[in-house]
């Protein structure tokens, strides 16, 4: 199977992880569902989108906070050591509030049995891994990307 | 030609042994019922026999394809139902069809082809388009039965096929079974459910405790226990030696009601 059929196929698991994540975590869509299925759906759709409108805004800030600490508190040290200080902080900080903001969508990826169903199809084990790590890189490839281009760039 | 083999298979997990030397076979064109309480291994055995656990010891083959040694080849051969459901809420059925398909990589044409028969004759064309999380237990089962049905294959495992079902879906789905052996195929499937046993199952194995402790048709498991006429129900609970403990039970539970 070429990469472009595997990065296809993970992201049908990434949007099942995510649909499992929504549910779980809002237990009363489950018997909700059957009434308006297209309402959450877009319900999953819109807090996605919330989600990354957010994550993109509290990545931004803490960039400028990271750069202006980074650049003007002379008394921490030479700019090179306050770039590595800010670079490091920046990373923590981003990925906590990345973990968090997608707190639904990450308790879905470890909670979700979404694997099972390629598990029983015929994909060798190396394959299903490719899956489960190309999926995690769907999820997360957004905030990822911005993480790590945003400082740099500023 | 024999469709499954089971030789002397052991898998325990911990101190628990959930498959203790079981041996048995499905013969090709023949409807095999494994059929055991709950926790007896049945479906223990069947992940090993879908290469989806690994045996401690033993083994098992599929038209003499060793499970532990290639389970793609065997998951290519086999119609796969599990006990839970294992189906992608969030698509439709069609959307989850093409997703399978794509995955056997199976002809476009000639797969669509077949997934038109089966909704067709499974009346299940109003449900095609529609969230798989909106479908009833049964339609969410027909759903598992067409994807596994979807690649032709020679040989059926169905696990619990039949829990949670209506009268009129689960005749579908023996029916389904009964064509699929008139056209020259096999199936091994698990059961609690002893009238469906005794009507569809050209064999059985009784599994209790990891153990198989009896084997054979209807008659052979009769003279086995020595019971001319008995019912499976009845042969069941003699060759799990559980007759006297459900007969204590059935006095007890009289005697509260009654009082």
């Amino acid at each position: 199977m070429n990469f472009r059929e595997r990065w296809r196929i993970a992201g049908i698991i990434a949007i099942q992880m995510r649909f499992d994540g929504f549910l779980k975590n809002n237990p009363g869509n489950v018997a909700r569902i059957k009434e308006n299925p297209q309402k959450i759906s877009k319900s999953i759709k819109s807090a996605s989108k919330v989600n990354s409108l957010l994550s993109t805004f509290m990545i931004v800030m803490l960039a400028v906070l990271t750069i202006g600490v980074t650049g003007f508190d002379t008394p921490i040290g030479e700019l090179n050591v306050r770039l590595a200080i800010g670079f490091s902080f920046f990373m923590v900080l981003a990925f906590v509030l990345i973990f968090f903001l997608n707190l639904t969508t990450t308790t879905g990826f470890f909670t979700s049995g979404a694997m099972k169903l390629p598990s029983i199809l015929p994909l060798s084990r190396k394959e299903l891994e490719s899956l489960a790590v190309l999926a995690f890189t769907r999820v997360f490839i957004a905030p990822a990307i911005l993480t790590a281009t945003l400082f740099p760039i500023a | 030609m024999v469709a499954v083999s089971v030789e002397k298979l052991v898998k325990s997990f911990g101190t628990l042994v959930a498959v203790n030397d079981v041996t048995f076979e499905v013969r090709e064109g023949e409807i095999y019922g494994l059929l055991g309480p709950n926790g007896a291994g049945k479906t223990t055995t069947i992940k090993c026999i879908m290469g989806l656990l690994d045996p401690d010891r033993g083994s098992t083959y599929i038209y003499e394809v060793n499970s532990l040694e290639n389970p793609i080849e065997i998951k290519k051969h086999v119609g796969y139902v599990p006990e839970e459901h294992q189906l992608y809420e969030s698509l439709t059925p069609r959307e989850l069809f093409e997703f399978i398909a794509s995955i056997r990589q199976l002809p476009k044409d000639r797969t669509n082809k077949r997934i038109g028969e089966m909704v067709k004759a499974l009346d299940f064309e109003k449900y095609y388009d529609s969230m798989i999380v909106t479908l009833s237990q049964g339609n969410k089962q027909k759903t598992m039965l067409i994807s596994a049905l979807l690649h032709a294959p020679k040989l059926l495992i169905l696990d619990e096929p039949f829990s949670g079902l209506d009268v009129r879906t689960a005749k579908i789905i023996k029916d389904i079974i009964k064509i699929h052996v008139e056209n020259g195929g096999s199936v091994l499937l698990s059961t609690h459910v002893m009238e469906v046993a005794q009507g569809l199952c050209d064999r059985v194995g009784i599994i209790d405790d990891g153990v198989l402790v009896g084997e054979g048709t209807l008659s052979e498991l009769r003279s086995q226990a020595k019971e001319e006429s008995a019912t499976l129900e009845k042969l069941f609970l003699r060759l799990t030696e559980q007759e006297e403990e459900v007969q204590v039970g059935v006095d007890a539970l009289r005697e509260a009601l009654s009082g």
